[in-house]
């Protein structure tokens, strides 16, 4: 295993694959929405009381905090919410990102589910098949080619093990976004080093 | 709940067994509020205790929107209508206790011979009284009240004012006959100077205001 990578007791193997900075950037992508979402509710409910205190008892104080503080306190909450939204469904539909593997980080192994495929944006991978032990480089990979896509399909464990052979970068494309794929594909590398994606058989 | 309780909770109540006092908007309205914040910030506390600011599924959200969106929105914008009704009562004036409070127990004071209180003893005005002497005619009355209410607010919170205070322009007339100047008494005892009143050239307190005056705050 890579010395990039996070090992943690209880980490699933798709985790244990997963290069120290992306885990990083999920666990703060999660915990800031997270964070969010109670604080918007936290202020719902502030909203909710100024709204009851003025119900029952109608005085200056009250009425300022419902007309005045209530709305302010609801928008944040609706513009807050709409962001998140928008976040999720891009994080979950869209291209996540782009990440950096170092020359002979693990991409993802044999056996793990996958919940993506990658496009490469520069760099070169080889694709290895472990069988009774040994391990067999299968295909290489490199610029304007993309792997692990019948993750987006099938929900099977990955057929094969890939390895970064040079540092590579690569676009991570999350299911129910082959439209994003191919916009990413069509326009994300150079016309000149773009080759024709060959079909894989792993 | 004792009975007490129930009038210092829930005054609206209260006023809507008064069958003669009945407001609609007051009534089903409160009650319809109540009924929303209740479920939406049930909703909310579900949420946090369930999801914990994950959102894991539709159901999650579904139940972050209603409760964090959807019913606060509603609640907002029709609670506006019960501001814009509450902001006008007597009670909502009295709340600025430094500054608004003696004019109030002046009013309600039935020994007293202000114009306020006699208009107050004998429900010349049937509610509302602060906002319909102090408010002009029509819907620019209204909205100057509301900026004025605003400004008013914001001085007492921020202790921007003297006292005692004082009106900021002089009291115009219209504010008395916008009631006054059609009835029968009014039109035969002021014959003289009825369009020099009109006309907001002669001020109704230049002879009222000795025997009558708006308000005796600090002097019973």
């Amino acid at each position: 295993m890579s010395a990039n990578l996070i090992v943690s007791p209880g980490m699933g193997a798709l985790e244990a694959s997963l290069p120290e900075e992306r885990i990083r950037a999920c666990e703060g992508e999660v915990s800031s929405t997270r964070w969010l979402l109670v604080s918007i509710q936290i202020f719902a409910l502030i909203a909710y009381g100024t709204a009851l205190a003025f119900l029952i008892k109608t005085t200056v104080g009250t009425l300022v905090l419902f007309s005045l503080l209530a709305p302010v306190l609801v928008l944040i909450t609706v513009v807050t919410l709409v962001a998140v939204g928008i976040y999720e469904i891009r994080r979950q539909h869209g291209v996540s990102g782009f990440e950096v593997y170092n020359t002979g980080q693990i991409i993802f192994r044999q056996g793990e589910l996958g919940d993506c495929a990658y496009f490469i944006q520069s760099g070169e991978v080889e694709v290895i098949q472990h069988e009774n032990g040994s391990e067999n480089v299968i295909a290489k990979l490199s610029e304007g080619e993309y792997f692990g896509e019948k993750a987006l399909i099938r929900p099977e464990p990955r057929s094969a093990t890939t390895r970064a052979v040079t540092q590579t970068r690569v676009a991570v494309i999350r299911k129910g976004s082959l439209f994003t794929m191919v916009i990413v594909a069509s326009s994300g590398v150079p016309r000149q080093g773009r080759r024709k994606p060959q079909p894989m058989n792993w | 709940m004792s009975i007490a309780q129930t009038l210092v909770l829930f005054p609206g109540i209260v006023r809507a067994q008064d069958t003669s006092r009945f407001d609609p908007v007051e009534h089903y309205g409160a009650r319809f509020l109540t009924g929303l914040i209740v479920a939406g910030a049930l909703l909310v506390i579900y949420s946090l205790l369930r999801y914990r600011g994950n959102t894991s599924g539709i159901a999650s959200w579904a139940v972050l929107i209603l409760g964090a969106a959807i019913i606060p929105l509603v609640v907002s914008s029709a609670g506006g209508v019960l501001v814009m009704e509450r902001s006008q009562r007597v009670e909502l004036c009295n709340s600025c206790h430094l500054a608004m409070k003696p004019y109030v127990d002046d009013m309600k004071n039935p020994k007293s011979q202000s114009l306020a209180a006699i208009h107050y003893a004998n429900r010349y005005i049937a509610d509302n009284q602060c906002y319909v002497c102090h408010t002009a005619y029509g819907m620019f009355g209204t909205l100057q009240a509301k900026k004025q209410g605003l400004s008013d607010v914001y001085r007492y919170y921020t202790h921007g004012f003297t006292l005692p205070i004082k009106m900021s322009h002089p009291y115009s007339n219209n504010d008395c006959l916008k009631c006054h100047s059609g009835s029968a008494k009014f039109l035969a005892t002021h014959k003289r100077d009825r369009e020099a009143m009109l006309a907001d050239e002669v001020s109704c307190m230049q002879c009222h205001e000795d025997d009558n005056p708006p308000h005796n705050v600090g002097t019973n």
